[in-house]
């Protein structure tokens, strides 16, 4: 999920914004593939020994929870359902829901793959108001893909979202200047997580005697910014309900800042040429997407979580750019060293590149390296053609033959070529 | 019982309609399997070819089924038998 940003804590002129967030998004989506798996607990997670991405409501009411090994989800739903995850049709339809929302207007801003907030304030008239056209997305989605969305109406994205999320599943919560007050009364600081309030923040809160929303809206910003530094006057922001970050226009993504993959080895292993053969894969699915969306990174991060659920993870900034795979391994490796030799045995590996710019088109001065450049280029064509991985580096056999689940990392280029 | 990954090239009988193609039964394994139900349809891509997908149901089980749009092939991708 993204985190949530506001912006100046400033009232402006009235507007209406909905907040649609999918209810137990690809829990729900499986359960209507495989009629089978409706009304029963379901755990969405990746191939092999990954953890549970997301859980029907029925899995929830046992307490299953994203994040969870399925060892541990099985100890408190012996029944659970495991269903591997396919992102792509998770995408898909993503993108088409976004079409039904572009019937209302085209200022859908995509905050994550499940929720889209949507300003109204210019269109809704033609639709008979905002909450006549929560009710006909609603019953949309519900009929084109049998999937159950909460919608919250709100005069900004903050408080939309709050709407959004108090009423799961299927809900439609309107928020507004005579009911905010009162709600806000008796809303609990820890309700405010999604907006900017993580666990952490809302737990300082009640130190210092801060329980309710309206509490943190009504709390002096002088003591919130003793505690909470420049955030204190976001946070009083947030518990008076204000925000005017604007809603973007639909196709207006934010720029990536971070380029990554990672996997959950298919065994615990302390064999580095296995664990290399892994990285290099990670970095060269890396390298490819950085030069499909035409980036270069100067910085290299590595993640390495060991067979304990220890973790382990350090960035480091190069002098000179980099997109290619090797470039990235390099990096990787040169990180990794630190580790040896391995007192554990890893169970998954990360990398993510940032301090990302714009490839420039560069030339090269060696020959060498402009060879490289162009083997990089036609490697790249055949694989755009064929599939990933059809032409690859000969050391990534060696993580074949251990083992490589199927989808290598959450994050689909398609996503961001619509 | 848990989805089976199966992969294999099938035959389809299919209604091309206005909504796109809808397969209305397979063979797999020399058995003809009548699809009673297209639960959910999606689309991906394998390098460039675009992969049409098909979760259906049976009398004998659910499947996903693919149609790849440039190869015109039918494969039968998982099957889960009741």
């Amino acid at each position: 999920m993204e985190t949530f940003k506001i912006g100046n804590p400033v009232t402006a002129s009235a507007r209406t914004i909905l907040l649609v967030d999918m209810n137990a998004y690809f829990a729900s989506v499986e359960q209507q593939c495989n009629p089978a798996l409706r009304g029963k607990p379901v755990a969405v997670c990746g191939e092999g020994r990954t953890v549970i991405v997301t859980a029907s409501y029925e899995a929830r009411a046992f307490g299953v929870k994203t994040g969870m090994t399925l060892p541990e989800a099985r100890q408190i739903c012996p029944g659970l359902i495991p269903v591997q995850g396919d992102l792509d049709k998770y995408i898909e339809t993503s993108l088409r829901i976004h079409k039904i929302l572009l019937n209302y207007t085209d200022m859908v801003e995509v905050f994550s793959i499940d929720e889209c907030f949507m300003d109204v304030t210019a269109t809704q008239h033609l639709f008979g108001g905002a909450l006549n056209i929560a009710r006909e997305i609603k019953a949309e989605i519900k009929k084109e893909f049998g999937l159950l969305c909460s919608v919250g109406i709100g005069p900004n994205r903050v408080v939309s979202k709050i709407a959004g999320k108090m009423h799961k599943p299927d809900g439609l919560t309107v928020l507004n200047k005579e009911n905010i007050p009162k709600i806000f009364k008796n809303m609990p600081v820890e309700k405010l997580q999604g907006v900017g309030i993580g666990p952490r923040v809302a737990e300082k809160l009640y130190f210092i005697g801060i329980k309710t929303a309206a509490e943190l809206g009504e709390a002096p910003v002088q003591l919130l910014k003793s505690h909470f530094g420049i955030l204190g006057r976001i946070y009083k922001a947030i518990g008076m309900g204000l925000d005017d970050t604007p809603v973007a226009k639909y196709g207006d993504e934010k720029p990536v800042k971070s380029v990554g993959h990672s996997h959950t080895l298919a065994a615990d292993t302390a064999d580095i040429n296995v664990i290399y053969s892994y990285l290099l894969m990670l970095c060269e699915k890396t390298g490819f997407r950085l030069r499909g969306y035409g980036l270069t990174a100067r910085t290299a991060a590595l993640y390495v979580r060991f067979s304990d659920f220890t973790g382990f993870s350090q960035r480091k900034t190069f002098k000179h750019y980099f997109d290619s795979g090797e470039e990235i391994f390099k990096c990787a490796k040169e990180i990794f060293s630190s580790l040896l030799p391995l007192k554990k045995e890893v169970r998954l590996l990360g990398i993510s590149t940032g301090n990302l710019s714009a490839a420039a088109g560069q030339s090269f001065l060696f020959e060498k390296d402009e060879r490289k450049r162009k083997v990089t280029s036609a490697v790249d064509e055949i694989n755009t053609k064929h599939g990933d991985f059809t032409v690859k580096p000969a050391l990534l056999i060696t993580a074949e033959k251990f083992g490589i689940l199927e989808r290598c990392g959450i994050i689909s280029t398609r996503i961001w070529k619509k | 019982m848990p989805a089976e990954k199966i992969n294999e090239k099938i035959k389809a009988g299919v209604v091309f309609g206005a909504a796109g193609p809808v397969p209305r039964w397979f063979t797999w394994r020399k058995k003809k399997i009548l699809v009673t139900s297209v639960n959910y349809k999606w689309k991906s891509t394998d390098g460039k070819a675009v992969l049409l997908h098909f979760a259906v149901s049976a009398d004998s089980g659910n499947y996903e089924i693919s149609f790849n749009r440039d190869s015109m092939e039918w494969k039968l991708l998982k099957s889960e038998i009741l």
